[in-house]
């Protein structure tokens, strides 16, 4: 049994033309956000990092939200593969948050005068951070036949963070998030091209990523 | 302007830190 054995014959080639396409696609939304897209009025240059930290935040949602179904597949089925995919989307989601938490409080000292403010949006987002961290702690802690199991029970519970953070701008005050942004012209179109961009570098990196878990599960079938 | 430079670099950063960490876990998973 090797890794080849438990990987489609387009694995490979579906892989390498995801990379090509999101690398091109990231550039292109990179360069759209330098040239393209205006400077926006109030807060001047600094805004343009919106075209990479709502990406970033999406796909964080979209792989912890991956990991959830991900997570119900596998105690529904048992079937390695879907534990291979929640824990990796996972990983991924944590790189995802990584960098918004980076790149949010570089805009806020210019917009809000501040690099941090306990306000409902980051609290919730440090949070939803520090549990899914948690997740990798437990799961790399427990070598037993059960590691499957309570990591997917824990991609289902920590899902509750998800709603959390994607309301806490209307269920508390005081947010400095806006409710929602009404975007037009080449500033939504480069937003657009941006989302597009990272959402095809996720599914390129969760092919990786996959491939990682494929190599372990053939050499635990060897043992 | 700067930070937003900036914000750009962390992110290229962060990725290619990630990539190559799983590149390193892929090749010893393969005995390399």
């Amino acid at each position: 049994m090797n890794e080849t054995s438990l990987t489609p014959r387009w694995w490979n080639p579906a892989g390498r033309a995801l990379w090509v396409t999101a690398v091109a696609l990231v550039l292109a939304s990179w360069w759209a956000a330098a040239t393209f897209a205006p400077v926006e009025a109030q807060m001047g240059p600094v805004q343009k990092i919106v075209y990479v930290h709502v990406p970033s935040a999406i796909v964080t949602l979209i792989a912890f939200g991956l990991t959830f179904a991900a997570s119900i597949a596998y105690l529904t089925t048992k079937q390695w593969r879907w534990d291979a995919i929640a824990a990796s989307s996972c990983e991924l989601g944590m790189v995802f948050a990584t960098v918004v938490l980076i790149s949010g409080p570089l805009w806020a000292r210019s917009a809000w005068n501040t690099w941090w403010t306990w306000e409902p949006r980051l609290t919730s987002f440090l949070i939803l951070w520090i549990l899914y961290a948690g997740y990798h702690v437990v799961r790399s802690s427990i070598r037993s036949a059960s590691r499957r199991t309570i990591s997917s029970v824990l991609g289902i519970i920590l899902f509750v963070n998800l709603p959390i953070v994607w309301k806490s701008v209307e269920w508390w005050r005081g947010s400095l998030h806006p409710r929602s942004v009404t975007m037009t012209g080449e500033m939504r179109e480069t937003l657009l091209l941006s989302m597009a961009a990272w959402i095809v570098f996720f599914a390129a990196a969760m092919v990786s990523r996959l491939r990682l878990e494929w190599i372990r599960e053939a050499a635990l079938e060897r043992a | 302007m700067t930070y937003a430079i900036v914000a750009y670099v962390f992110t290229a950063v962060v990725w290619i830190a990630y990539l190559l960490w799983l590149k390193g876990r892929v090749a010893r998973a393969r005995g390399e």
